[in-house]
């Protein structure tokens, strides 16, 4: 049915048997690429506050503080994850169906968005001139370039969620795949879905933020595109309709790759895919919703609206991970026992795969951002906690846990996988890569310890100086804050650590390890009309 | 596998299964409970909002300052650190008023331990947080809301308010960093 033939641009993978379209693999290695780019980025911002948060160095001055505390949270939050994401829609969608990923030029053009748009954010807050934190609230304003880089990229985005969903489309249509779509894709189509919901609220947020951000000299007035001033609350709410489910994406993609990582280094298969799949659609249900929780203790809204949205609508997202919680461990043991592996209740988990990077970071990643994370996001959205919490240091502290150690982590034990398998380059420092998931999860629980305690009695989250010392009055914190800053600092030289020998495994292995000769094989769609 | 296409995943949920949905959709919904609950207790965040502009704002808070603000002896309104110390009136008599403007707290209010004050909150120019330490009470200010907390003080002492929202910087000491107020409860 096709007008042009696909069949020469596929490879077979040799260890896994899936069938892998050429130029779809080059698409995924210039975001996964992209994407280590900007961790690095983020990471050498990330280890120089956080030696500013410890109180005893107190390394940058105040205005480089702000401008890095800015630029670690944009490359982290948004430029690393996204491109990491953007390549596994692609991977979730064509390599695993073994179809073919449409509109290869397109998925460039994309790219070449997201990586112009990311690159003038970062050139407008390297230059001062973008001060503004990754929450951007106006009236606090940046140069426009820097909103219109984030519309940029976001729109990419937007194009590749709506590229990864024709893909599914050709693959039933064209016959490369037929049936239900596999778990893992099924739950990146849950973040998909979510993206969209997700880059739809960033444009509400930020474009009309990018026409105030404008002079009178390009929009004058009496212009119907002139915007004299933003609503603050409007901006907050639309905000975190972004800032928060870009985090419900990352949910749901880093859970797929639990499945994923738990099989290939367990054997692990859901024991109920129908649970599962249920958790998903509960993600979708639940948690688009919840993203007032940022807007607790702000003006303007009812007691009413607070508890819909926060409850997640009844904790369905909540509900949700909490079957994954059950779901994901039941597969590793089911699979372990079968085995062989059957003494006392905790054979199958004290002789798991321990030394391989896959299963240790999905271990330590599904701990930290399950559980640790889990359960203070819940306690944080609390209408009454909230107010005790809000905007200390307890927050990053709850969010280093899902972001970095949940998140973060097992994109990273994921890595170790797509090198030699979809880049086919053999890794490089493979027994680095074991070490390294531990180094990462230990530093960054540290981290987060030590925000979260310190949070608790009260330090503020983005401040500089926890002594005041510049101000017309000193408040006497805690004098037990000072310890939990410096834990931060440890905890950042131990996750940063980590995280360089990361991106040195992954940058030397993907430009220098040894090549993994394709197999090149003709592939045509299996089930197309009149094929075998 | 989950890259494999499952041939049948439409299937019954096994024991174990049923067990765990039913203890977590328990709790989900005693979690939900709690949240309307907890507004049984007597400490919320308020709900209770106006529409304001900084210029009017301002205005009614200079208005304030001027009929309440401490005298000493002579009669000389009575500073600290240049912002006007203001001996708020208690609820039934009138509402107090508190500027969040870059980089100041002002006036610094001073109540009396339980009695109940009904303050007004807002902001000049970006948003700012209202950091109470060391109670550990926060809320988010933002300009064009004027935001009503109603709040009786428990214990005397001198608190402190501390911005924990970004609010810029211009220099060493016009920072965020330096923004920070002072709330007074005497007997």
């Amino acid at each position: 049915m096709s007008a042009t033939d696909f069949s020469d641009q596929f490879r077979t993978c040799q260890t896994t048997g899936l069938k892998v379209h050429r130029p779809a693999q080059r698409l995924i290695w210039i975001n996964a690429v992209s994407a280590v780019v900007f961790l690095l980025i983020g990471g050498v911002m990330a280890i120089l506050i956080a030696l500013t948060k410890w109180q005893a160095i107190h390394l940058l001055e105040q205005d480089l503080f702000y401008r890095f505390v800015t630029a670690h949270g944009t490359n982290m939050l948004v430029f690393w994850i996204v491109f990491f994401e953007m390549a596994g829609l692609i991977f979730g969608s064509a390599v695993v169906l073994g179809s073919r990923f449409p509109g290869i030029a397109f998925g460039w053009f994309n790219w070449g968005l997201m990586i112009t748009g990311a690159v003038m954010v970062n050139v407008m807050m390297f230059t001062g001139k973008a001060d503004v934190m990754f929450t951007a609230y106006p009236p606090l304003k940046a140069h426009p370039l820097f909103y219109l880089g984030i519309i940029l990229f976001a729109v990419g985005a937007l194009l590749y969620c709506f590229q990864f969903l024709y893909a599914l489309v050709i693959a039933k249509k064209e016959g490369w795949h037929k049936g239900s779509l596999p778990l893992f894709t099924f739950g990146l189509l849950t973040a998909a879905i979510i993206a969209i919901w997700t880059l739809l609220s960033g444009a509400i947020a930020f474009v009309p933020t990018f026409l105030w951000s404008l002079p009178k000299t390009i929009i004058p007035d009496g212009s119907f595109l002139r915007i004299n001033q933003v609503d603050p609350e409007f901006f907050r709410i639309a905000f975190w309709g972004f800032g928060h489910s870009a985090q419900q994406i990352n949910l749901a993609a880093t859970v797929a790759i639990w499945y994923l990582l738990a099989h290939l280094t367990t054997g692990a298969k859901p024991v109920n895919q129908k649970m599962c799949r249920i958790a998903f659609v509960l993600y979708l249900l639940g948690i688009n919703l919840g993203s007032v929780h940022h807007n607790l203790v702000d003006p303007g809204l009812s007691a009413t609206y607070r508890i819909f949205n926060t409850s997640y609508l009844f904790y369905a997202a909540v509900i949700g991970s909490l079957i994954h919680a059950f779901s994901l461990p039941a597969a590793v043991e089911t699979a372990q026992r079968s085995k062989g592996l059957t003494r006392g209740l905790f054979e199958w988990l004290t002789k798991a795969p321990w030394s391989h990077p896959g299963f240790s970071g999905f271990a330590l990643s599904f701990v930290i951002f399950g559980f640790l994370g889990g359960v203070t996001g819940v306690i944080l959205s609390v209408e009454q906690l909230n107010m005790v919490s809000h905007n200390t240091l307890r927050v990053p502290g709850h969010f280093h846990m899902t972001v970095v150690g949940g998140t973060t982590l097992a994109f990273m034990a994921l890595t170790y996988y797509v090198i030699p398998l979809v880049l086919q380059r053999k890794l490089i420092g493979e027994k680095l890569a074991v070490y390294q998931t531990y180094i990462f999860a230990v530093g960054i629980t540290i981290v987060s310890a030590g925000m979260t305690f310190a949070g608790i009695m009260g330090a503020p989250r983005r401040h500089y100086d926890i002594e005041m010392s510049n101000a017309v009055f000193q408040f006497p914190y805690a004098t037990a804050i000072k310890p939990m800053l410096s834990l931060v600092g440890i905890g950042a030289i131990i996750a940063a650590t980590g995280l360089f020998i990361f991106i040195g495994i992954a940058v030397l292995s993907v430009f220098f390890g040894e090549k993994i000769e394709p197999k090149v094989e003709k592939h045509v769609p299996p089930h197309a009309a009149g094929a075998a | 596998m989950p890259l494999e296409t499952p041939e049948k995943w439409y299937k019954p949920f096994n024991r174990e299964e049923r067990i765990w949905m039913a203890i977590i959709l328990v709790w989900g919904f005693i979690m939900f409970l709690m949240m309307p609950l907890g507004h049984l207790g007597k400490q919320n965040v308020s709900s209770e909002t106006y529409k304001t502009t900084p210029d009017e704002f301002r205005k009614t808070a200079d208005k304030f300052i001027e009929k309440y603000q401490v005298r000493d002896k002579d009669g000389k309104r009575v500073f600290r650190k240049g912002i006007a110390v203001v001996e708020a009136p208690e609820k039934e008599k009138g509402d107090a008023f508190l500027v969040a403007r870059s980089w100041q707290y002002y006036p610094i209010l001073v109540l009396r331990k339980n009695k109940t004050y009904r303050i007004h909150m807002s902001s000049l120019d970006l948003q700012h947080g209202f950091s109470l330490q060391p109670q550990n009470l926060n809320f988010q200010l933002l300009p064009y809301y004027d935001f009503v907390i109603t709040m009786s003080p428990t214990e005397t002492g001198t608190s402190y308010l501390i911005c924990n929202e970004y609010c810029g910087y211009v220099s060493k000491v016009q920072a965020h960093d330096t923004m920070i107020g002072q709330i007074i409860v005497k007997e």
